[in-house]
């Protein structure tokens, strides 16, 4: 079920990511759309639009599934190679549990993000954690594909 | 807040609390008495009659007329008062305040309880406020009160005079002298804005007090009502943090490694307990305000948060899901003798103990539902008072006798976000109306 | 209505500074009442005179009419420990002329701010009563001073 999903909105968030301004920083987002050849090597979008940004978690859990775990190891690859690029991964809950345990729980999923990148060679001195809870939802509505899609850990360019 | 402080300059003549009639009788003859056992009453709003306070003319009268409204508007909102239209009333606020009320003419129309009073500007510039209550049904003097003060706290003194009235009827404390400060929100739900703002607990006098430059979350206040402490996002670095009223003060609490959050005070004042996230842990610390020590009270590998003291500070009631799912557990104020509370279907989350000790409050999320209901503290006679798509954050008017909370409804392409108070026993919600949308709200204590 | 309001009219507030009348009236209520059973709609105490029996028809009439009259706040904190007994009087018209706490609660009373106003209730309940629903062919006036005393006990056991 959760694999169907994934690959559902997939597509949306190449496009998205971008436009999802509130977890990125201000200043990483620029102008463009999502034309490959005017990305920065190194950047955010770069990160977001050749890399993935993001991994996905299920309802109530921290675990990581394989496809998050893809998605980190090219994190751990594409940082490897920006070695002075600095990020901040920020947990995120969907709006159904309560304020603070999502706080809390937003801040387990950004540290099984960290914790996985430490462990593919990341200086642990180049990844912080930050929870929003589920105060920065990416998506706006109230059912299962908005919620699946805020349950997240996004990498973020310092 | 300016309002706040120290309007009453003084309070004059407590006219004492008459004790009902209990004439004693000559004893009667031991002789055969019958006996009859009533085991059934009716739960149903008095009626009470609530008369003019206005003065002779100007802007006496004006406030008279307004604080009698207050009043009126205080009683009827908290679901135990039903006062009367005064287009009924066969005697005039003249004729009480020179004299006894008719009570045959408070009884015919169906009045219980009668409050009169009046409100004079004297030569010094102040406002003197007296009230009197009556018991209609009993014939008799109940309460009087004297207050001067500074005639634009008229709305202060109006809740101080409804909460007199509603301690006599009730044997209660009364709330309406509080305040409620609440997250004010705007914007999308993915960039919302949220901002501190606090407001009379009828909803009036309202002002934010931070600017919504920075995420701000689950505001409390002090036992003096004169602090809260809250969550801010100051600089991507989430904090418990503490704001003075009178002085805008604000303040970073302690010195924690990580991210920390669901802050509460002691009920003596001294401390604020809170979580603390490091390395995708939660636990529970307290900060002492004065020496600036922290306490490590839990130690679990699970979230642990949410705490809230008992009213006498021996006990902290708090949400773990230690045990696999979130749950309520209590322990002691050193963090000995952890015992779980909860065992329902669901989670369980955000308990607050009532300040008068008999139950705790908690959010409840079980499929696609949240409620609010209460528990006592031994883990009895769990009753759920509302159920929602989602209703969540639950706090305590004074009194024990009132919660607050704040629900949230999908609409169109985002939601709305309102707080509700509903009384203990589950009836009487209503809606306390704000400007813009609202969460997370926190009752005051009596305003001292 | 006039014998009520001459009766209201009468009624002296009491001194809680001066409990020796009603401390005198506690020892001899004590005396005279043995514990009440725990259930039982109405019953006769032990007095040197024959009891006197209303029928349970008679008595559902009294306690439907002072129950609806009876407005009892069942949220209040302790609320089932807000027992009460009423000691009241009727004239030979069914009128209430006197309703007071059974001086075994005026400790109570004076020291507890909620089961004061509980109380008060509880006598409000009895004067909203008057004239009480007495069946007339059993409340007759050869009986009268069987009746004339009523102990209404306020135990609001079923409404929780």
């Amino acid at each position: 079920m959760r694999m169907k999903i994934l690959s559902l909105f997939a597509a949306v968030l190449l496009v998205s990511a971008c436009e999802t301004a509130p977890d990125t920083s201000a200043n990483q987002t620029g102008t463009g759309g999502a034309q490959t050849s005017s990305i920065r090597p190194g950047s955010q979008e770069d990160l977001a639009v050749n890399v993935g940004d993001r991994v996905f978690f299920g309802y109530d859990q921290y675990n990581l599934s394989p496809e998050a775990r893809g998605t980190l190891d090219r994190q751990a690859q594409w940082l490897q190679q920006y070695r002075n690029v600095t990020v901040t991964v920020e947990g995120h809950a969907d709006e159904r549990g309560t304020r603070e345990y999502n706080l809390a729980l937003g801040e387990r999923r950004a540290n099984s993000v960290k914790n996985y990148l430490v462990a593919r060679g990341v200086g642990a001195n180049r990844v912080k954690t930050i929870s929003y809870g589920k105060e920065r939802p990416a998506v706006v509505g109230s059912g299962e594909a908005a919620w699946a899609q805020n349950r997240r850990g996004v990498t973020v360019v310092d | 807040m300016k309002a706040t402080k120290r309007l009453l300059r003084g309070i004059a003549g407590v006219a004492g609390a008459v004790l009902l009639a209990l004439g004693v009788a000559a004893p009667l003859p031991a002789r055969a008495e019958l006996r009859i056992d009533i085991t059934r009453g009716v739960v149903e709003p008095l009626p009470i009659a609530i008369t003019s306070f206005a003065g002779a003319a100007g802007r006496e009268a004006q406030i008279g007329r307004d604080m009698s409204n207050v009043i009126s508007a205080d009683l009827e909102r908290s679901g135990l008062f039903r006062p009367l239209n005064p287009q009924g009333f066969l005697q005039t606020p003249e004729q009480l305040r020179s004299g006894e009320p008719r009570y045959q003419d408070w009884r015919a129309i169906g009045a219980q309880a009668l409050v009169a009073g009046s409100a004079t500007m004297q030569g010094d510039g102040r406002l003197k406020v007296d009230f009197r209550l009556w018991d209609v049904a009993a014939g008799q003097h109940m309460a009087g009160l004297s207050y001067t003060a500074t005639p634009d706290s008229w709305r202060r003194i109006a809740h101080i005079v409804a909460d007199a009235v509603y301690k006599r009827l009730t044997g209660e404390d009364g709330y309406f002298d509080t305040r409620i400060v609440y997250i004010a929100e705007s914007g999308p739900a993915n960039a919302r804005l949220k901002r501190l703002a606090i407001m009379d607990q009828d909803g009036e006098n309202h002002s934010f007090l931070t600017d919504g430059k920075n995420l701000v979350l689950t505001p409390r206040f002090s036992p003096t009502a004169q602090e809260i402490t809250y969550m801010s996002f100051v600089n991507k670095r989430p904090r418990v943090y503490l704001f003075n009223i009178d002085s805008g003060r604000q303040e970073v609490l302690g010195d924690f490694p990580g991210m920390t959050f669901a802050p509460r005070f002691s009920p003596d004042g001294n401390k604020v307990i809170m979580s603390m996230a490091l390395n995708g842990n939660t636990d529970i610390f307290t900060l002492d305000l004065r020496t600036r020590r922290q306490t490590q009270l839990t130690d679990s590998p699970g979230i642990d948060t949410a705490p809230s003291y008992s009213p006498d500070g021996s006990q902290i009631v708090f949400e773990s899901d230690r045990g696999g799912s979130q749950q309520l557990y209590v322990m002691g104020a050193d963090g000995s003798g952890v015992k779980r509370l909860t065992f329902g279907q669901g989670r369980y989350a955000t308990p607050v103990w009532s300040p008068r000790g008999d139950l705790i409050a908690f959010t409840r999320q079980q499929g696609s539902e949240f409620a609010v209901g209460v528990i006592r503290p031994d883990g009895t006679g769990e009753r759920i008072l509302t159920k929602a798509f989602h209703v969540e954050g639950p706090t305590w008017a004074p009194n024990g006798r009132v919660l607050a909370y704040f629900k949230e409804t999908p609409t169109g392409g985002g939601r709305s976000a309102r707080l509700y108070t509903i009384d203990v026993t589950g009836v009487n919600e209503r809606r306390v109306v704000t400007p813009i949308d609202a969460s997370d709200p926190a009752w005051s204590p009596l305003i001292p | 209505m006039q014998n009520l309001l001459r009766s209201v009219q009468n009624m002296k507030p009491s001194q809680p500074s001066q409990p020796s009348a009603a401390s005198n009236q506690r020892q001899q209520t004590a005396a005279a009442n043995p514990p009440s059973p725990p259930s039982g709609a109405a019953r006769a105490s032990e007095g040197p005179e024959r009891a006197f029996k209303p029928s349970g028809q008679a008595i559902d009439a009294i306690r439907g009419q002072v129950s609806k009259n009876w407005n009892f706040d069942s949220g209040r904190k302790d609320a089932n420990s807000m027992v009460v007994e009423i000691r009241i009087e009727v004239a030979r018209d069914h009128q209430v002329i006197k309703a007071e706490i059974d001086p075994q609660y005026l400790p109570r009373y004076r020291s507890d701010s909620a089961f004061r106003a509980s109380a008060d209730a509880a006598i409000r309940a009895i004067m909203r009563s008057s004239p009480l629903q007495l069946l007339p062919q059993e409340f007759t006036a050869d009986t009268y001073e069987k009746w004339r005393t009523i102990v209404f006990k306020f135990d609001p056991r079923d409404m929780f």
